[in-house]
């Protein structure tokens, strides 16, 4: 019974060769930058490595398990000490950790070349988002989980990229040096992308950095990786990485596009409960949930709230500056004007509030600008 | 342990729930902490199941995510500080005193006070599950500022618990630094220790060096949450990243805490069933002293990925890889004890060598994780849970699991059920690998730990794992059904004073069961 | 043989717990080592600096950066986006800031400094994050800030990214 145990171990440590790991998708992305492809060899050399120890560990353990036994009539040696021997285990070790050290040492100073990037872009962590922000253009804005609360509440199938998509993918060209700049806004994130092997915590008041040199076009999905409190796992990160001309038309496109969103016009109250509900199921739902019931006590309901059918100026100051002390952030730095006058008029309106009324974009652009 | 009330002893214990309250027996004191164990290890092992039920389809099932973050927080701090540390403090107490020929720990109401503070600390922790705002729920890592400014307010019981349990460790190995070095039979020179009391007298050490620091760590997050200071809040000039150096500086020493005694255990195990005297008795001592050095200066390899400057990660890199030579003396130690043994394979014996490979697989993925640049993409995903259970549940509690077995009919007379005891053996290998083998392929292919839910490609392996923890959970249903039965139960052939063969140390110098009070005239060891 | 007194033993954790404590202090001094958490720039007075060796031909670009959410509530920015440093040549420039509240505000700027390591080489003569500054309600303010680069500042440095993140003072808590 026991042979059987250790050989399964030993077994399942050989078959696990490269090519079944990859078909599997089961091992570490290769990934499309010379780091991670060097970050990749290096673990597969020292997972090998680590094998043949095992191996030759477990070989002789299995050996002694079978010619050593009772049963079989072995008498017990009686050796228990030899500096020799000892001397000779601890220096081979030694040996091996150098070899290993050697090519770790190297990639991990690849890694740290601190020579000057072409984009430079701010990424920071927010409960639970991420926000980009393109230093050298007029480009900022916030990356959020896409996946439908239906489908995590399991009453729709789940899409092929379940909890992996966003609304903003972070679009950057291929063959360029980009820097990011890691920052947090409340408590520590870490922004981690496997197939571009960069994993930085973003941490609250300081800014770290990280950079890559994507070779492929293609678009890749990482996560956060650092417990963030309750939506740290609905918080993925998607690179597109495209040509440097579509970069170009992107950016272009993007800056004209966010300079329009910052002007503030006009919306009826059909096209404000219409954005307002995108706007909901977005910044709202996971915490006061899309039917508006919340999660009492901590996530009080919109549904029939005293906030949410009472005067409009204090809805709209709690949905700009949070509530002290509570869950309730700040929303005013994240979403535009007109994003507040329209998910506050969704609110008020949603569920069978019926309150009939709105809160225009100029209204909270007054208020934002006025203060409390 | 009833059993070991010997009618002819000077004095007996109290009668009733009074014996256990007023306690200053070791042996008593012994098995209430080896019960708080068994006891923590039940919450613990439920709070697992639930985090294993939501995980096992994507999607969420059964519980919302802040309730499944305050499981895996409490899953964390009940089993690293209810079920190991304790279960080790239970083993101490039965055996240290027997080893070293004294009466019993130096500090007999010390002892009793140390023991009786963690129920406390443990009812307060749990309670934090009722509380409005629930349990804590920012890891047991507790990084700042998710456990101060972001933090449920419960968080403030959760200090107070940490002190106290804090307070009971170091009391505790204060009781057995002291033992050791004044109550050791006339003879016994520290290097005719058994490795048990070695490995013990350096953890001991090791708790009153760290303990302090994690209670200085959540001291200053009381002083964050409620008298304003800043030392963890950038607001005030303070940093983040400095709580994660000084839990980091009581959390790696806290690793080896959990590591140590189990390397005791083993080495005795192995040595009484491969009839072999053990390999290297020298060298182990030197090992483990040398791990328990080096772990003062490793702890910012849990930090990689903080943002530590090159000349940071290279030395914390380079202090890590160093840990696997003493780790390694030990591995081939016990190899080559088995090597020309004759070699008989009851329960505590399977425990044993289970302990030696799934052990060393930790320790190589615990190398590989030591790698700097391949950290940065192993760093809290899954491939670290799989590192850190194999090293705590088939490594130290395979161990303790080891030592109960092994010394079981020792403290109360009476052999366990083989046959069961292969049975749970059997059944945990084989869940224990279920459950955590897979976890290193998924993290692998980038499943963040921590998370309640998860993207499609990592759905099959985690119904494996959910399968797996409930074979190795269950299966430990059968280990009290076995030590109920050979101890209040009174089945089971009764022990021979010596128990096993030829079994090496004071302990099997006495009775079986060991009298209430035992080397009350101390031995002498040739 | 001499016994351990559990008293003289209960030194030690006592002395942990201190050292425990004594790691702020300690930390500091190993991120001024490390260069960890990029708060490492030099601060000199006007006099320091320009004693500092004008002949060295060491530049570098320096990135003004304004932290993402200080920077819309408070339509916080620098007035440029980057300067050249050179060593020796004190550069001046300032932040913008308006308080957008009809009462009055202080505010504490936190710097840091990227990549960590070339802190030390960012020297600031003047800078409104040294002290906490009361912003008058719904006005605009510049917070003026002073620095050049370090003479000693190998050649491989040549950018540098000065990051602020602002706190308003009831945030701050209770040590001010």
């Amino acid at each position: 019974m026991n042979r059987l145990g250790i050989s399964a171990v030993s077994a399942l440590l050989l078959l696990i060769s490269h090519s079944a790991l990859a078909q599997w998708n089961l091992n570490l992305p290769e990934g499309v930058t010379t780091i991670s492809q060097n970050v990749h060899e290096l673990h597969m050399t020292i997972f090998y490595i680590c094998v043949a120890i095992a191996v030759v560990v477990f070989g002789v353990m299995l050996y002694s398990i079978i010619y050593h036994r009772k049963s079989r009539g072995a008498k017990a040696a009686n050796f228990h000490e030899s500096t020799a021997v000892e001397i000779l285990w601890t220096i081979i070790p030694l040996l091996i950790l150098v070899v290993m050290a050697i090519p770790a040492t190297q990639t991990l100073i690849e890694m740290y070349d601190t020579k000057e990037a072409e984009i430079d872009i701010q990424v920071t962590g927010y409960q639970w988002k991420w926000r980009y922000t393109y230093l050298n253009e007029d480009v900022d804005f916030f990356s959020i989980l896409s996946t439908p609360q239906e489908q995590i509440d399991n009453t729709q199938t789940k899409s092929e990229n379940y909890l992996l998509e966003v609304d903003k993918p972070l679009v950057v060209p291929i063959n360029t040096k980009i820097r990011f700049l890691l920052t947090a806004k409340d408590v520590i994130h870490s922004w981690w992308v496997p197939e571009l092997a960069v994993k930085k915590d973003t941490i609250p008041g300081f800014i770290n950095e990280s950079w890559t040199i994507i070779d492929k076009p293609g678009i890749y999905r990482g996560q956060c990786t650092e417990l963030c409190g309750k939506g740290h796992g609905f918080m993925p990160i998607v690179v597109k990485a495209v040509s440097k001309d579509e970069y170009q038309a992107w950016i272009t496109k993007e800056s004209k596009l966010q300079a329009a969103a910052r002007e503030v016009k006009d919306m009826s109250f059909d096209e404000l409960m219409v954005q307002g509900e995108k706007i909901y199921k977005s910044n709202c739902a996971a915490c006061h949930q899309v039917n508006g019931s919340g999660m009492p006590p901590v996530f009080p309901a919109l549904k029939g709230s005293a906030i949410a059918l009472g005067d409009i100026k204090a809805h709209i100051d709690i949905v700009l500056n949070g509530k002290k002390g509570t869950s309730m952030s700040a929303f005013a730095e994240q979403l535009s004007v007109s994003d507040v006058a329209a998910v506050v008029t969704y609110e008020r309106n949603a569920w069978g509030n019926n309150k009939g009324d709105m809160a225009t974009p100029k209204q909270v652009k007054q208020q934002k600008e006025s203060g409390k | 342990m009833s059993h070991a009330i010997d009618s002819h002893e000077h004095h007996g214990p109290d009668k009733g729930i009074l014996r256990w309250l007023y306690t200053t027996n070791h042996k008593d004191i012994g098995t209430m902490y080896l019960i708080l164990a068994l006891s923590s290890l039940l919450i613990g092992g439920i709070m697992a199941f639930v985090i294993r039920a939501e995980l096992f389809q994507p999607g969420l099932q059964l519980v919302d995510p802040n309730f499944f973050n305050q499981m895996t927080t409490m899953h964390g701090l009940i089993m690293v500080f209810g079920a190991i540390m304790p279960a080790f403090v239970g083993l101490a107490n039965w055996l240290v005193p027997m080893m070293v020929g004294a009466p019993d720990m130096a500090l007999p109401r010390i002892n009793n006070w140390s023991f009786w503070l963690l129920p406390f600390a443990f009812g307060m922790l749990i309670s934090t599950l009722f509380m409005e705002g629930g349990a804590p729920n920012f890891g047991w890592t507790f990084y700042a500022p998710l456990s101060t400014d972001y933090a449920p307010p419960s968080v403030t019981f959760f200090i107070f618990s940490v002190h106290l349990m804090g307070i009971s460790s170091i009391m505790g190995a204060v009781n057995v630094i002291v033992t050791i070095f004044n109550m050791r039979a006339p003879g016994m020179t520290f290097m005719k220790m058994p490795l048990f009391v070695w490995t013990w007298l350096i953890t001991a050490f090791l708790l009153i060096a760290v303990m302090p620091v994690l209670a200085g760590v959540v001291t200053m997050m009381l002083m964050d949450i409620h008298f304003g200071t800043s030392f963890f809040n950038a607001a005030g000039g303070g940093d983040p990243v400095m709580f994660q150096h000084v839990f980091w500086f009581f959390g790696h020493p806290e690793v080896y805490i959990m590591i140590l005694p189990a390397f005791g255990i083993v080495s005795h195990i192995i040595s009484t069933f491969s009839r072999k005297p053990l390999f290297g008795y020298t060298s182990m001592v030197w090992a483990t002293a040398s791990i328990a050095l080096l772990s003062f200066i490793v702890w910012a390899h849990h930090m990689f990925t903080v943002g530590m400057p090159l000349v940071g990660e290279l030395f914390f890199m380079y202090s890590t890889m160093l840990i696997a030579v003493p780790t390694g003396v030990k591995v081939f130690n016990w190899v080559t004890t088995m090597f020309r043994g004759s070699m008989t394979f009851e329960t505590p014996m399977l425990f044993a060598i289970a302990f030696v490979v799934l052990f060393t697989i930790g320790g190589l993925s615990g190398l590989m994780l030591a790698i700097a640049p391949a950290d940065f993409q192993y760093h809290d995903t899954y491939f670290v849970v799989a590192h850190f259970h194999y090293v705590l549940v088939p490594g130290a509690l395979f161990s303790i699991l080891a030592g109960v077995y092994y010394w079981l009919p020792k403290w109360c007379g009476r052999m366990y059920s083989e046959t069961l005891g292969k049975w749970h053996f059997w059944l945990s290998f084989v869940g224990v690998n279920i459950t955590f083998f897979p976890m290193h392929f998924i993290g692998l292919a980038g499943m963040p730990r921590r998370i309640p839910d998860y993207a499609l490609q990592f759905a099959d392996f985690n119904a494996i794992v959910s399968v797996g923890a409930f074979i190795f959970g269950m299966s430990q249903l059968i280990f009290i059904y076995n030590v109920w039965r050979t101890t209040i139960g009174g089945k089971g052939e009764k022990a021979t004073d010596k128990v096993w063969e030829q079994p090496e140390g004071l302990e099997w110098e006495i009775p079986s069961p060991a009298p209430y009070h035992t080397f009350q005239e101390p031995p002498v060891v040739k | 043989m001499k016994k351990m007194s559990p008293w003289k033993l209960s030194l030690i954790p006592l002395a942990m717990f201190g050292f425990g404590f004594a790691l702020v202090p300690l930390y500091d001094v190993f991120c001024a080592v490390t260069g960890l958490n990029g708060k490492n720039f030099q601060v000199l007075s006007v006099d320091e600096a320009s004693r500092q060796d004008l002949n060295h031909a060491q530049r570098a670009n320096l990135q003004f950066l304004a932290d993402a959410d200080s920077r819309d509530l408070w339509q916080f920015k620098p007035e440029n986006k980057t300067l050249e440093l050179q060593a020796g040549k004190l550069i001046t420039t300032y932040y913008e800031l308006t308080n957008p509240y009809d009462y009055p505000v202080t505010i504490q700027a936190v710097p840091s400094v990227a990549p960590g390591v070339w802190a030390e080489y960012l020297v600031k003569i003047e800078c409104f994050c040294f002290t906490q500054q009361v912003v008058p309600a719904k006005t605009k303010v510049k917070l003026p800030l002073q620095v050049t680069l370090s003479a000693k500042a190998p050649e491989e440095v040549n950018h540098l990214s000065l990051s602020y993140r602002l706190y308003q003072s009831e945030t701050l808590g209770g040590t001010f």
